[in-house]
C-alpha cells in the first residue's frame, strides 16, 4: 500500500518535466525561428534599398556615393548568373543594369560611382561597386594614366567636366608603394604589366586607340575605345571596349567573365534604345513627308544606318563573349556614320534625330 | 481486508486522478492561452509586415518615378533640347517598344505597373479629355490639340488588392507640332501607378 501511494507524486513530476521540456523548447524553436525571418527581412531590406539607390543615381551623368549598410554584409552581384544582385541569404534579384564590380563583395559601407555611356547617344548609366577591400594602382606614363586618378597638368588648357576616378575609391599612381594585406589591382595603360598575377594582385591591361580617350580638346567620351586584358594566373584573356564609361568598368570588373556580363547588358539596352532612335528617325521622316514637296532624304538614311547597327548589334549580342577588334571597328565604324548624319541635319536646320 | 482498509485504498485512488486531471487542466488552459497569445501576435507581425510592404512600395515607386522621368527611351536628347523635357515622338514611340515589341524586357525594369504621360496645360476638354495619343492622332492635322495621354507601359496583375499612385510634373517637348510647324513645349504629368 504504501509503495503504491508512493507512485502518484512521481509520475506527476515526471508528466510535468516532459510537458515544461516540451513548451520550453516550442518557445526556443519560436525564438530561433523569429531571429532567422529578422535576418531574412534585413538582407531583403538591404537589397531592395541597394537597388533603389542604384535606381536613383541613374539620373545623374557622373555621381558617386558611398551606401551605409546596416553591418558588414556579402553582396553578391553577377554570380551565378548575370543579372542578379543578392544580400547575404536574400532573394535574387534580377537588374538590367550594367554593375562592374568584384562578384563578391564584402563591406558595411559600399562605394557607388556611376557614369552616364553615350555610344553616340545616351543608353545607360553604368554602375561601378567597390568594398574598399582592394587598392587600385594605376600604372602609365601617358596623359590618361594621370587623368584617371586627377592629375590634371599644369599650364595646359583643360577641360569642361574634367572626369576621373572619385577619391573614395582607393586609387593610387605609379609612385605608390602598396600596402600588404589589402588585394591590388594593377591596372597599366598603354604598357605591358610589370607584376604578375597572384591570389593577392589582380593585373589588367588596357590599350586604347590612339590618344581619344584622355581629356585633351574636350573630347567625346564615345571617340574613346581599345583593348582590354585581364591577366589570370592561368592565362590572359581579352576583349574591348567603346565608350570612357567602359574603360572604366574595365577597371572595376574582376574579370572577363564579370566584364561580359555588363558587357551583354550593354549591348542589350543599346539594341533597345537604337530601336527608339530609328523609329523617330522614321517619324520625322514620315512629317516632314507630310509638310514638304522634297522630304529631306538623311531623315532615311540615318534611319537605315540606325537599322544596321541594330542587326550588328544583334548579332554581336550573340558572341559577346568573343569580341575582337575587328567587331570593335564595325560598331565604331557605323556610329560615326550615324553621328554624321545627326550632325548634318543640324547643318541643314532640321530637327536632329538625338 | 478491514472495511476501513478498503475505503482507505479507494479514497487515495480517487485523490490521485483528481489530481492528474487538475494537471492536465491546467496544462490544457496554459496551452489554450497561449495559442491565442501567437495568433494574435501573428496577426500585429502580419498587418505590420503588409504596413511595411506598402511603405517600401512608396518608396521604390518614387525613386522609379525619377529614374523613368530621365530614361534616354523618353527623355528629349541632348542635341535635340538641352533642358530636362520629355520627348513626346518617343513618348509614340515608346508604346510600339516598351509596351510592345520590348515588352519583356522592360518587364523587369517597371514589374507590374502603369506608367503614362498625361498633358496638364494647355487643357484639353470636351471629347479630347483622357484620349490616348496614337499614330494615327500623330499623323492628323490638328495633333497634339486631339489628345492629352500617352501610355508607355502597362501590366497589371490578374488580381489587384493595392494600387499606388504617384506623379511629378514634366516639360512634355513638340517636335514639329502641327499648328505653325514650330517645336512646342507644354506641361504634363508623369504618372505611375503601382499595382500589388
Amino acid at each position: 500500500m504504501k509503495e503504491k501511494r508512493g507512485i502518484a507524486p512521481v509520475f506527476q513530476y515526471i508528466f510535468v518535466a516532459i510537458a515544461g521540456i516540451i513548451i520550453l523548447s516550442f518557445f526556443v524553436q519560436s525564438a530561433l525561428r523569429q531571429s532567422n525571418i529578422s535576418k531574412e527581412v534585413g538582407n531583403i531590406q538591404t537589397v531592395n534599398a541597394l537597388e533603389d539607390n542604384l535606381r536613383a543615381l541613374e539620373v545623374a551623368t557622373n555621381a558617386n556615393k558611398e551606401i551605409q549598410l546596416a553591418a558588414k554584409q556579402g553582396i553578391t552581384v553577377n554570380k551565378p548568373v548575370c543579372g542578379v544582385l543578392r544580400v547575404e541569404n536574400s532573394p535574387q534579384i534580377r537588374t538590367q543594369e550594367a554593375i562592374f564590380s568584384n562578384t563578391e563583395l564584402k563591406a558595411d559601407k559600399l562605394k557607388v560611382w556611376t557614369v552616364s555611356w553615350e555610344y553616340p547617344y545616351r543608353i545607360m548609366n553604368f554602375f561601378f561597386l567597390a568594398d574598399g577591400q582592394t587598392e587600385y594602382i594605376v600604372q602609365g606614363t601617358g596623359r590618361l594614366a594621370e587623368e584617371l586618378v586627377g592629375i590634371q597638368r599644369q599650364g595646359e588648357p583643360c577641360c569642361d567636366n574634367f572626369e576621373f576616378i572619385p577619391k573614395i575609391f582607393n586609387v593610387k599612381t605609379n609612385s605608390y608603394t602598396p600596402q600588404s594585406g589589402q588585394v591590388k589591382k594593377y591596372v597599366f595603360i598603354n604598357q605591358e604589366p610589370t607584376v604578375a598575377p597572384a591570389p593577392t594582385a589582380e593585373v589588367l591591361k588596357i590599350q586604347t586607340d590612339g590618344e581619344k580617350c584622355d581629356e585633351q580638346g574636350n573630347r567625346e567620351d564615345s571617340e574613346c575605345t581599345g583593348v582590354v586584358t585581364f591577366y589570370k594566373e592561368e592565362g590572359q584573356e581579352t576583349t574591348v571596349f567603346f565608350g570612357k564609361a567602359m574603360l572604366y568598368g574595365s577597371i572595376f570588373a574582376k574579370d572577363k567573365k564579370s566584364y561580359d556580363c555588363s558587357l551583354e547588358a550593354a549591348f542589350e539596352r543599346m539594341e533597345k534604345v537604337t530601336k527608339v532612335y530609328e523609329k523617330r528617325a522614321e517619324k520625322l521622316f514620315a512629317k516632314d513627308m507630310q509638310d514638304q514637296l522634297s522630304p529631306n532624304p538623311t531623315y532615311l538614311r540615318i534611319k537605315e544606318s540606325l537599322h544596321t547597327l541594330i542587326t550588328t548589334l544583334e548579332n554581336k549580342k550573340i558572341k559577346v563573349r568573343q569580341l575582337t577588334q575587328a567587331d570593335l571597328q564595325e560598331i565604331a565604324q557605323q556610329k560615326e556614320i550615324i553621328q554624321n548624319l545627326n550632325e548634318v541635319l543640324r547643318s541643314e536646320g532640321k530637327g536632329q534625330v538625338f | 481486508m478491514r472495511y476501513s482498509e478498503v475505503r482507505g485504498k479507494a479514497k487515495y485512488s480517487k485523490k490521485g486522478q483528481i489530481g492528474l486531471i487538475e494537471m492536465i487542466m491546467v496544462i490544457f488552459i496554459v496551452t489554450v492561452l497561449i495559442v491565442v497569445g501567437i495568433v494574435f501576435y501573428t496577426g500585429v507581425l502580419k498587418q505590420s509586415i503588409q504596413k511595411k510592404g506598402g511603405e517600401i512600395l512608396s518608396q521604390k515607386a518614387e525613386v522609379e518615378l525619377r529614374a523613368i522621368q530621365g530614361m534616354p527611351e523618353i527623355e528629349c536628347s541632348k542635341n535635340v533640347r538641352r533642358e530636362d523635357c520629355i520627348d513626346t515622338l518617343k513618348l509614340l514611340i515608346a508604346k510600339e517598344v516598351i509596351d510592345g515589341e520590348e515588352k519583356g524586357y522592360y518587364a523587369t525594369i517597371f514589374g507590374r505597373k502603369r506608367v503614362l504621360v498625361k498633358q496638364v496645360y494647355p487643357e484639353l476638354q470636351g471629347q479630347v479629355e483622357n484620349q490616348e495619343c496614337t499614330q494615327e492622332k500623330y499623323n492628323q492635322e490638328v495633333y497634339p490639340n486631339n489628345c492629352d495621354t500617352w501610355i508607355i507601359y502597362e501590366s497589371r496583375p490578374a488580381t489587384i488588392t493595392e494600387v499606388n499612385k504617384i506623379s511629378v510634373p514634366v516639360s512634355l517637348y513638340f517636335p514639329n507640332a502641327a499648328e505653325d510647324r514650330k517645336n512646342e513645349y507644354r506641361i504634363g504629368e508623369l504618372i505611375i501607378e503601382s499595382y500589388r
